[in-house]
């Protein structure tokens, strides 16, 4: 089966085998294609996206990831496809493809900041209505940059910007002995 | 004068459903286009309970990661536990002792029957039925005396850690789990007797909310929700911790419908009675490893504490620093009561994962919810939100 696989994606990729996962890694071409390949041809059979998500790494060129994690009902193994690019980068949706990647890319959207092209819904989803920037990426600080406080007195809520008595102790534990 | 139009326009009627409704379980908010009382839409709001739970585990130890699974699906809070567990146990490439796992399998699948019992019932409440709903939490009630008695918390437990449990089976322990077995068959009978015959029930729930297989793939259904469509297919199929050892049928729906996955958390019940029935008999009795025998990763005993230097060492090491985790990333995933319940960790060597990201089956089920409810009435609505077992600490993480 992965001799098929191998042979039908013949665009730039390369292929690892870890556990159970397949992982493939794609660039940003062609990917709306090769999901409609890899969902519609029977032989592949991969029904089910079952997560789609991303990694940021801050420090590389390229910072994210883009996981999708597919599962073949047939075969009973998963399949991650991984797409990495910049801040720019501009995905094409797959959700004509795969109904379940609607909220998925919302999400993405939503706490990283990767733009899905073609997709009419691209809301805001976990964050609050009228929320300012996209708290999963590396650089957003663990307590945000806003605080909502519900002022009894004047029956409104505020937004004020977050005032921390002491900074965030962030143990860093590293110690380089103990690194191989 | 003013012109009179003979054709009046009609406008859909736009309402806003929660987010404090008693029917929505919990904070979803849903802006519903009425025509008359049919559905036309449904536009899910969800994130009224986002609380960064991947944010913070990005600056959590791998040990302080753990408590935060137990308040994701906070009605099987210990099926979370283990998928993080073995999440890590993964890349760390260790294997748990047999006396564990059976504990492990025991512990899931009275959270299964926790998690079930809860969703029937309110199930059954958001129809109309209010007496399952108080029998039933009786029967929790218990079953949380379990949990309390081997980790000291009713709900959340943290008792599967990466390693194994964190205590041994207190003594009496598995007697009072074979009593409540026993016993527990004739409660769902009860429970059955208001419900799988009552006209009402039927009625509401029969033929609503079906779904066909294909869209339930398409929509990455997993758990009851993917096998009321007729798709037979569970994690615990694949052996994961001594499934493998047990033997279990996997109930299969098929009409798709809302009384098919009803009969499915039902028989489910059942099953993981028999489950833990195997267990009691299986597993090794009083000896055996409860953690592996590493203190790198699990704390050494507190009786050698005082005793032992290097276990002192240990014992500091690992509630400061925590252990480290080789560079890696692996997704694994459990058969979690509501469904496919997925950790995809990333290590980057240090004693902190780099990133988690936690796929959680209610999120994939109520975006369905559009789909499902379209053409129903408003009260299958609330049917449609009760049979999808929707569950908001999960959902928004």
């Amino acid at each position: 089966m992965l001799k098929r696989f191998y042979y039908f994606l013949t665009s730039n990729y390369y292929l690892e085998l870890r556990n159970d996962n397949i992982i493939a890694v794609f660039f940003e071409n062609s990917l709306f294609l090769n999901m409609v390949v890899v969902k519609k041809l029977s032989f592949l059979k991969f029904e089910i996206l079952l997560d789609l998500f991303a990694v940021d790494y801050p420090l590389y060129k390229s910072r994210f990831q883009l996981n999708y994690l597919l599962f073949s009902m047939y075969y009973k193994v998963n399949l991650l496809i991984k797409l990495i690019g910049g801040e720019t980068m501009c995905v094409k949706s797959i959700k004509e493809v795969y109904f379940s990647a609607d909220w998925a890319e919302r999400e993405v959207w939503d706490l990283f900041g990767v733009f899905f092209s073609n997709s009419l819904s691209l809301r805001r989803i976990l964050t609050d209505y009228g929320f300012i920037g996209h708290p999963l990426r590396r650089d957003f600080p663990l307590s945000g940059y806003f605080a909502v406080r519900w002022s009894s007195l004047n029956s409104k809520i505020f937004l004020e910007p977050v005032v921390l008595s002491q900074e965030y102790r962030f143990f860093d534990s590293h110690n380089p002995w103990s690194q191989k | 004068m003013r012109e009179v139009s003979f054709f009046k326009s009609i406008k859909n009627f736009t309402l806003n459903f929660g987010p404090q409704h008693p029917a929505a379980h919990g904070v979803l908010r849903l802006v519903v286009e009425l025509s008359g009382e049919t559905v036309q839409r449904v536009d899910p709001h969800i994130g009224l309970l986002h609380r960064g739970t991947e944010k913070l585990i990005e600056y959590k130890n791998y040990l302080q990661a753990l408590p935060y699974f137990d308040r994701l699906d906070y009605v099987s809070m210990m099926a979370q536990e283990e998928a993080y567990s073995l999440a890590v146990e993964n890349l760390l490439k260790i294997e748990v002792p047999v006396r564990a796992k059976f504990i492990r399998v025991i512990f899931l699948e009275i959270t299964r029957i926790l998690n079930h019992l809860l969703a029937v019932t309110t199930h059954a409440l958001d129809v109309g039925a209010l007496t399952p709903f108080l029998w039933a939490f009786e029967e929790r009630e218990k079953l949380m005396e379990f949990y309390e008695r081997v980790s000291g918390a009713r709900l959340h437990a943290s008792y599967i850690r990466p390693g194994g449990v964190q205590y041994d089976l207190p003594i009496g322990f598995l007697e009072d789990i074979y009593n409540f077995i026993s016993q527990f068959n004739l409660r769902l009978n009860e429970i059955e007797e208001l419900l799988s015959d009552n006209r009402v029930w039927k009625q509401r729930l029969m033929d609503v909310g079906v779904i066909s297989s294909n869209d339930a793939m398409s929509f990455a259904f997993t758990g009851v929700m993917l096998r009321g469509s007729s798709v037979h297919w569970d994690l615990r199929m694949s052996g994961y911790e001594v499934y493998s050892l047990l033997n279990f049928e996997i109930p299969v729906g098929f009409y798709g419908d809302c009384y098919d996955r009803y009969l499915l958390r039902v028989e489910e019940m059942r099953q993981s009675l028999c489950i833990i029935m195997q267990c009691l008999n299986k597993i090794p009795k009083n000896s055996g490893q409860i953690k592996v025998n590493d203190n790198k990763i699990v704390p050494p005993s507190r009786n050698v504490l005082k005793y032992s230097m290097e276990s002192l060492i240990h014992h500091f090491k690992f509630y400061t620093e925590g252990f480290l985790v080789e560079k890696g990333e692996l997704y694994t995933a459990v058969e979690a009561p509501k469904g496919e319940f997925g950790v995809f960790l990333v290590s980057d060597g240090t004693n902190k994962p780099y990133r988690t990201k936690i796929r959680a089956p209610g999120f994939y089920h109520l975006q369905s919810l559009d789909f499902m409810s379209r053409g129903h009435m408003i009260a299958d609505l609330v049917t449609i939100i009760g049979t999808q077992d929707i569950v908001f600490g999960e959902i928004d993480r």
